[in-house]
């Protein structure tokens, strides 16, 4: 295991881009924020040096906390992935205040009533670009994030888990956020369940629905494996004490030559982060 | 919905005949009634094949041939082929089939590409691994050898949007859309329970990116989702379009629907013009379907007298596609005005 992680690591390290960031995979001309903070997170504790990639991450934040790529004037979705990054390495305090000020103050648009009254489109969670509707994963990350800072009780964050409970597919787990369209329900997939679980991960309370959002995870795991679904499975059953240790071999299986998992770089960082969960190492997505 | 046009609001009106308020309503250049009705001439090639066994390389090379000007672009030089890889429900025919990819990478190849890849941004699933692995996409990128380009992820630009009815000004497109030398639209012949019919335009949402705008792509339904296929096709203008129709979707599109045998692939270098053709062959009018009357401003034909069919003369399936209930009106033979309007001459 800790070979792989090394190699993985190494592949990381080889494939950062001048301005200090990562694109997401190893061809790529341009960093992203969200290759780049897994990147962080997957390298700590080696002797890389964060530096330049914390002063490019930063160079995209502007002073009201609003997080833009090059070229860009609309705020980037990437400010809760940036937020809990900078929590974990405990860096930037100042850009880490401003981005959950921000995350805060962003809000998703609501609709009145509800799809075939199956959903409540009128609660307010985060959505993907300014101005348009809630969806799955950029809640469940700014919740995650908001509850890292120590935002757990917020109205912002308590209506954001009441949405991803909302969200939920008819069988369980989460999609990207729409459970039924014209009456059709739309299957779960493992990496929005995966994510969704990680910002529900401290409600007792609702422990039904999170055992079944549990059980999607490894049912549509096991049938569609893909080095995503295996990373973020792995991350979320760690958390909740379930039993990884069959994705954990199928993930290893995968690993190239190179170290990398596809020549991906945000594939190998999530890889990465996932075996260092389950090799005694800390779990990044872990209240 | 534009689906009737005697409701057409005052705007839309506007925007569609240029007549009034120039400049704002009409995409930012006020261009005069005469240019904005005239449609080009345009030839579309309709192929009949049965079954996804056949030898789909000689049929699509042929319908390319068709194309001089096409055929330049391809002559050494970078070829995209954009197809719908969306979700995976057994049963559906949601994707491009994976023959239709490996016909299309061949045929361009033998035709003289310097380079062909496969290059998708779906809409709502970030994981393209396991999409790819469910559609049998990626055998044929193993086998054949091509690379395979999440445009979600890709590097990405802003460039001014042609076309404007969004309003938005700009979108962020990707690279590999706008470093090719020839864009094919590949789309599955499809309806769609919002658009009307889901073909070489509407699978151009695969070209917005995820990495600024999300998942799902959220934004152009809260602009509109015809403006939105009309901005976007308006400004990448991809040169050719390749729709596999030999087993299509009919009812619930572009997800839910269910199989359809319609044997048939239609091609073209005008794209309003080939989803025209294609929504034709579905029994619909495209004449009904907003997204296509947008693109006549842009180069785009829906006038049948101005299509001429190469390859297959234009029939219509003996039974028309099935549609949801509030999606009829694609089926709703549009009036002498309505077509003269909206068809132009």
């Amino acid at each position: 295991m800790k070979d792989a992680i090394q190699s993985a690591q190494d592949f990381l390290l080889g494939t950062q881009l001048p301005t200090g960031g990562w694109g997401y995979s190893s061809d790529a001309q341009d960093a992203y924020p969200e290759p780049s903070c897994y990147g962080l997170l997957a390298l700590r504790g080696t002797s890389f040096s964060s530096t330049n990639t914390l002063s490019w991450l930063s160079s995209l934040v502007a002073s009201d906390g609003k997080l833009y790529l090059h070229n860009d004037n609309t705020p980037s979705w990437a400010s809760s992935l940036l937020a809990l990054t900078l929590i974990r390495l405990n860096q930037l305090p100042e850009i880490r205040q401003s981005s959950i000020d921000w995350l805060l103050e962003w809000k998703s648009k609501a609709v009145e009533g509800s799809s075939g009254g199956r959903w409540n489109a009128s609660l307010i969670g985060w959505s993907w670009i300014s101005d348009t509707f809630s969806w799955v994963q950029p809640t469940s990350y700014a919740v995650l994030a908001l509850k890292l800072a120590g935002f757990k009780t917020h109205g912002r964050v308590k209506e954001a888990e009441e949405l991803l409970f909302d969200r939920m597919c008819l069988q369980g787990g989460w999609n990207f956020g729409n459970p039924v369209v014209l009456g059709q329900p739309i299957d779960p997939s493992a990496m929005e369940t995966a994510i969704a679980l990680f910002a529900l991960q401290d409600l007792p309370s609702a422990e039904s629905r999170i055992e079944t959002g549990l059980n999607i995870l490894e049912q549509t795991t096991t049938q569609s494996p893909s080095t995503i679904s295996l990373a973020l499975c792995i991350l979320c059953l760690d958390i909740f004490n379930r039993p990884v240790q069959g994705y954990v071999d199928h993930l290893l299986a995968r690993q190239e030559e190179d170290g990398s998992w596809g020549q991906k770089t945000w594939w190998t960082a999530l890889s990465i982060l996932a075996l260092q969960a389950v090799d005694g190492g800390e779990n990044v997505f872990k209240l | 919905m534009f689906s009737n046009f005697k409701k057409l609001n005052r705007r839309e009106f506007l925007k569609l005949t240029g007549v009034g308020i120039a400049g704002t309503l009409l995409g930012g250049t006020a261009m005069p009634l005469i240019q904005r009705l005239k449609q080009p001439q345009a030839d579309v090639t309709i192929l009949k094949e049965s079954s996804y066994s056949n030898n789909l390389v000689n049929s699509i090379r042929k319908g390319i041939s068709n194309y001089p000007h096409v055929l330049q672009k391809v002559k050494g030089g970078r070829v995209v082929l954009k197809p719908n890889m969306v979700d995976h429900y057994p049963g559906h025919p949601i994707n491009t089939d994976p023959a239709m990819i490996a016909g299309a990478i061949s045929a361009f190849r033998q035709l003289g590409a310097r380079e062909v890849v496969v290059a998708e941004g779906p809409g709502h699933n970030r994981d393209v691994e396991m999409l790819l692995s469910q559609t049998g996409i990626d055998g044929v990128l193993r086998d054949e050898k091509v690379k395979f380009i999440d445009l979600n992820l890709d590097s990405i630009s802003p460039v001014k949007i042609t076309s404007n009815y969004t309003g938005l000004s700009q979108f962020f497109f990707p690279h590999t859309i706008l470093n090719a030398d020839l864009v094919v639209s590949m789309p599955k012949l499809k309806t769609h329970h919002w658009a009307g019919a889901t073909l070489s335009l509407k699978n151009l949402f695969g070209t917005i990116p995820g990495v600024k705008y999300g998942w799902p792509k959220n934004f152009l339904h809260w602009y509109g989702i015809s403006e939105s296929i009309a901005d976007i096709a308006s400004t990448i203008q991809p040169g050719f379009a390749i729709v596999d129709g030999i087993v299509g979707m009919e009812g619930d599109g572009p997800l839910h629907g269910t199989p359809i045998h319609s044997g048939v692939i239609v091609m073209g270098d005008n794209l309003t013009a080939v989803d025209s053709t294609a929504a034709r062959i579905m029994g619909f009018y495209p004449e009904q379907i907003q997204h296509m009357s947008m693109m006549i401003p842009y180069g785009g034909t829906v006038n049948k007298a101005l299509i001429q069919q190469l390859g297959e003369p234009l029939f219509t399936m003996p039974e028309k596609f099935k549609v949801l209930p509030h999606s009829t009106y694609v089926t709703k033979k549009p009036s002498l005005w309505e077509q003269a309007l909206i068809s132009g001459w």
